[in-house]
């Protein structure tokens, strides 16, 4: 009954093979010893043993056919963004065969540097930066020739003209004014992005030079290293932290590029800008434009002069101006 | 036995950092040292073209336009020919250091802060600037590789990557007409005043 019984746990541990195996001979049956494995002779355990019989085939490990290595594909370089951390491509580890003496003494070996990795290893590396859809490309190249001419032949002169009228102190605390009186527009789109410590620097920020800058005309907190460098905020800005995408690119008249997202921002920033309440606020329209053309003025020459950056030794102007913008509003985004 | 093991590990790992460290102190000298001697240059460069002329020489030193153009190109760089590569090399540089010269005006000098350098491998490091130029801010920055050398692959401004603002420009030739394409638009750049 136990010889039984044993044989059957030997079948139940050999699975499916033992099983489907014919009626083990006597030389299948074997007794564990301390000098090893033994068959069972007559397939019987011997007088005065307490041992178990068990099957061959249960206690020697089947001898297995060497696996064939596969060959591995050929690993293709990835595409890397480029603004984030560029890395070379990781050549595949070619397995090392040591020597008998390697294998004898292992010695640690400290490689500095990679072998030099083959030009052109690396042409994948700004494959993803700056896209952005054009679905309407043909008319957006249409807007931008058009803006072309109006920078150069009216919008050029006029602000050639404006730098010749006013100094460049003069005009460097129009665009201090400015800046400063387009406060709500930063402060309230950091609070938009939950960036409270940013809203509260801002605040620190319009205080000092409104008080101490005479009405914003000296820009006193450059002097505050805390106050100095606070990242620019706006609506656009915000849409794309609260993770809208940029949508198609387009080309406004005057204005320039812009994103679909970008194109709704300025709606924000246009109802948090002090200087556009003027047209609301009952004040005559003289003086709303006296208050909005240098605002306007010094727009328009910061607008030349981003546009001359873009395009001078383009091979096409309209890629490198659509691709600098996403670029930059990109790197604003992750501020 | 198994505490040698370990110590040696330990050394190893305390190592790593130093290399790191010293790699980055190196780039950061070499990146010092080229925008002082270009300033130096643009101080006494009377207009963008003289400085252009000026600085060609300090430039072919110091920034790496063989890989500048190969990147800026990508792939399709494989399909040009020894000669076409070559052409590209010499067009594309000359349309660098305009570029990079179009930056300076005459009488007006940076004020260059140099921030945190990062290495993010150890043959490359990124030096981020903030530099001070006619009463404005920009960061702008250096990327730097270890190429017979510590040489400039790239100049990153306000986040904007000059050879990736290339990129998507030659690749757009390229599709229209490949190799040949991307060295006419090249050439109609540099012939352009």
């Amino acid at each position: 009954m136990k010889k039984s019984l044993s044989i059957l746990v030997a079948f139940a541990l050999c699975g499916l093979d033992a099983a489907s195996a014919s009626s083990p001979s006597d030389n299948d049956i074997v007794i564990i010893t301390k000098d090893g494995v033994e068959p069972a002779r007559g397939g019987k355990l011997p007088k005065n043993s307490n041992g178990t019989l068990f099957l061959r085939s249960a206690v020697e490990p089947a001898a297995k056919p060497t696996p064939k290595p596969t060959p591995k594909p050929t690993p293709k370089p990835k595409p890397t963004p480029a603004l984030s951390v560029s890395k070379p491509t990781p050549e595949p580890i070619k397995p090392v065969q040591k020597t008998a003496a390697e294998s004898k003494n292992p010695t640690i070996r400290i490689q500095k540097k990679a072998a030099p990795a083959p030009a052109g290893y690396d042409l994948d590396e700004y494959s993803q930066v700056a896209s952005i859809p054009d679905p309407a490309e043909p008319l957006n190249r249409g807007t931008f020739w058009l803006n072309h001419q109006l920078y150069n032949y009216l919008l050029r002169p006029v602000s050639k003209a404006y730098e010749f009228i006013l100094p460049s102190p003069a005009r460097k605390a129009i665009h201090n004014v400015f800046d400063n009186v387009e406060y709500p527009v930063r402060v309230v789109n950091h609070a938009l992005q939950l960036e409270f410590k940013r809203a509260d620097l801002e605040t620190r920020k319009f205080v000092v030079n409104s008080v101490a800058g005479v009405g914003g005309i000296l820009r006193v907190s450059d002097r505050i290293p805390e106050l100095a460098n606070i990242p620019p905020a706006d609506t656009g800005q915000t849409f794309a932290k609260w993770g809208i995408g940029h949508g198609a690119y387009v080309v406004l008249p005057v204005l320039g590029p812009r994103s679909v997202r970008d194109t709704a921002g300025m709606a924000g920033d246009y109802a948090l800008n002090p200087v556009s309440w003027l047209a609301y606020g009952g004040v005559t329209g003289a003086t709303a434009l006296a208050v909005s053309g240098p605002s306007a003025a010094r727009n328009m020459n910061s607008r030349i002069n981003l546009y001359d950056a873009a395009t001078q030794n383009a091979i096409d102007p309209y890629i490198a101006v659509r691709s600098g913008y996403i670029q930059y509003r990109d790197k604003a985004a992750s501020k | 036995m198994k505490t040698r093991a370990v110590l040696i590990a330990l050394t190893l790992l305390a190592a790593i950092p130093n290399a790191f460290a010293t790699s980055t102190a190196d780039a950061e000298a070499f990146l010092k040292k080229s925008v002082n001697d270009v300033v130096s240059i643009a101080k006494s460069s009377p207009d963008s073209t003289a400085l252009a002329d000026s600085l060609r020489p300090l430039l072919q030193k110091i920034i790496s336009f063989d890989a500048m153009t190969r990147r800026a190109v990508g792939p399709g760089w494989r399909q040009f020919t020894s000669e076409q590569q070559k052409e590209a090399i010499r067009l594309f540089s000359t349309l660098i250091i305009r570029t990079y010269s179009g930056k300076f005006t005459p009488g007006e000098l940076p004020e260059i802060t140099y921030k945190a350098a990062t290495s993010p491998t150890l043959e490359r490091v990124e030096v981020s600037t903030m530099t001070l130029y006619k009463g404005s801010k920009y960061n702008v920055i250096y990327r730097l590789e270890e190429i017979d050398g510590w040489r400039i692959t790239d100049v990153v401004i306000e986040g904007v990557s000059m050879v990736a603002n290339y990129r998507t420009q030659f690749d757009a030739e390229f599709k229209q007409g490949g190799a040949d394409a991307v060295l006419g638009a090249l050439k109609k750049s540099v012939s352009a005043p």
